[in-house]
């Protein structure tokens, strides 16, 4: 007996040993959280910016606070990657370097974002409990956002209404065509937005309109296709309607498994004017599509599909 | 006990990677379905808190492309439903239910013929026929 648990003692001995000779050489080439200078602060009203570096900064901003257990692999990793991908997607120390519309786009998506409980991250709140969001937070940042904005109206006409469809159909930089074939499907939704004084039809082909009508969409089927159209609005008329002013875009997913893997199964593209430019510089962009309409992941990744609520 | 442990690391991974379960309940009977007939336009208001859409037929199509919506043959649908803010985005409105389901035809000798297809009347007939024909088409590319 004696020699048994001598042996198993030894073993556990000898596994301690080789953990802690790992644990001590991580920490040899253990990431360090760098603090650039702060280019062009983010700069709202006091109760939104405390909201704001309470519980987004240590993530989005070159203020990260760093504990001593940060600093230990393979913590450090993990908070390194974090904070490396949160920066570089949005870093309050580089506000300013934001055209005027991505931040005026960001507020909102901010607002929403928070909204729905996805941001901050819960592993991170699980220790940070003073990041949490309150409701009260939530009420100063949607009345933040809607004081910040208001879009101006288009012009109260809207320009020809007859542009020539161009003879070969644009592609966007991820390989996806423009179709002009939407027109003749069904439209399953009509919205506006508030946030950007902008107006929309959104288009679903047949395998899309079946989805919806067989409840099917969590996943969407392959093959199904989302078109929506968007116009600038007009000022309102003398009985409170707002029409369509100029057309500004169209935006299309298409939806497939496996193509589209990377971006949640859906292939993004978007047309900017009567020439329907593409929009975007590299196949990357698609993420950005992606990676904002994770907010309607309850709906399949597509927010204007019509609901009893 | 391994088997616990394994479930319980499964289980929660399984909680971290599924958001919250809730599909809501689709409204598929918002959808307007006719064959022949195209957009035309939309609009809204946020006075009356409703959106429309206006729908045609190829003829209709042409003439709120034009100068005139007087032109024979010409088949409009005006669908109103009920304005709602977007459940998944602070910052935009969605149509609801349908609430009015208006139809104008111009016959031959450029008579029109207004029907209430469905809902309570918003305005007396000609008043609304005027209305219709006044919109322009919007601009597509
Ligand atoms: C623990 C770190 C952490 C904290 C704290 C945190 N974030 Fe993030 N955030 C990330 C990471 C990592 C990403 C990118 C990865 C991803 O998309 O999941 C991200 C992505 C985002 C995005 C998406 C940007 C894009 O390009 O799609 C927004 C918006 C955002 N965060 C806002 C916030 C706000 C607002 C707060 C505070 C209320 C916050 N985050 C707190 C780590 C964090
Ligand atoms: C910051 C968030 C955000 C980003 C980024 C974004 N979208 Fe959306 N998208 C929305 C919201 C919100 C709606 C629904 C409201 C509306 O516009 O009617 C929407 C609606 C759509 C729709 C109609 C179907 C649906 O999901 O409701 C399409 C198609 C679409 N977006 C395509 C794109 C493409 C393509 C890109 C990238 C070029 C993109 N989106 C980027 C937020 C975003």
């Amino acid at each position: 007996m004696g020699s048994i648990s001598l042996k198993k003692a030894s073993k556990t001995t000898i596994i301690t040993v080789i953990v802690v000779v790992l644990m001590i050489s991580l920490q040899f080439s253990s990431p360090t959280i760098q603090h650039p200078p702060i280019t062009g602060a983010f700069n709202g009203p006091d109760s939104v910016t405390a909201i704001l570096k309470r519980a987004c900064y240590d993530c989005h901003s070159n203020e990260t606070r760093v504990a001593w257990y940060h600093k230990i692999a393979p913590i450090s990793w993990l908070v390194a990657a974090d904070v490396k991908a949160a920066r570089s997607r949005l870093n309050f120390s580089q506000w300013d370097s934001l055209p005027a519309a991505d931040q005026q786009g960001m507020r909102w998506y901010i607002e929403n974002i928070v909204e729905q409980g996805r941001m901050p991250l819960a592993a991170y709140t699980a220790v940070h409990s003073s990041a949490r969001i309150s409701a009260a937070d939530t009420r100063i940042l949607k009345n933040y956002v809607l004081a910040v904005a208001s879009p101006k109206p288009a012009a109260a006409t809207r320009a020809a209404a007859k542009p020539a469809t161009p003879g070969t159909l644009p592609v966007a930089p991820n390989g996806i065509a423009y179709t002009p074939d939407y027109k003749n499907w069904k439209v399953i939704s009509t919205t506006n937005r508030f946030d950007n004084g902008t107006m929309r039809v959104i288009y679903g082909n047949d395998i899309a309109v079946k989805a919806i009508q067989q409840g099917k969409i969590r996943p969407w089927p392959n093959g199904a296709i989302i078109a929506k159209v968007v116009w600038n609005q007009q000022p309102a008329d003398q009985d409170g309607n707002i029409l369509t002013g100029d057309f500004n875009n169209v935006q299309l997913m298409f939806r497939d498994d496996k193509k589209f893997k990377d971006t949640g199964g859906w292939g993004y593209a978007r047309f900017n004017g009567t020439a329907l430019a593409p929009y975007g510089k590299t196949p990357m962009f698609s993420q950005t599509c992606a990676s904002c309409h994770r907010l309607a992941a309850d709906n399949g990744f597509v927010f204007d599909i019509p609901t009893k609520k | 006990m391994k088997r616990k442990v394994l479930s319980f690391i499964a289980l929660s991974l399984l909680a971290a990677a599924c958001h919250p379960a809730k599909q809501p309940t689709l409204a598929p009977e918002t959808i307007y379905q006719e064959p022949g007939v195209s957009v035309i336009t939309s609009f809204f208001n946020n006075r009356q808190q409703t959106i429309s859409t206006l729908y045609g037929n190829a003829e209709a199509l042409k003439a709120a492309r034009g100068d005139s919506n007087m032109v024979a043959g010409a088949v409009y649908r005006l669908i109103t439903w009920k304005q709602k803010g977007n459940p998944l985005w602070f910052g935009g409105n969605i149509n609801g239910a349908v609430k009015t389901i208006e139809s104008i035809q111009v016959s031959g000798d450029g008579v029109t013929h207004y029907a209430l297809v469905s809902g309570v009347a918003t305005g007396a007939p000609a008043e609304r026929t005027k209305f219709v024909l006044g919109l322009k088409a919007s601009v597509f590319p």
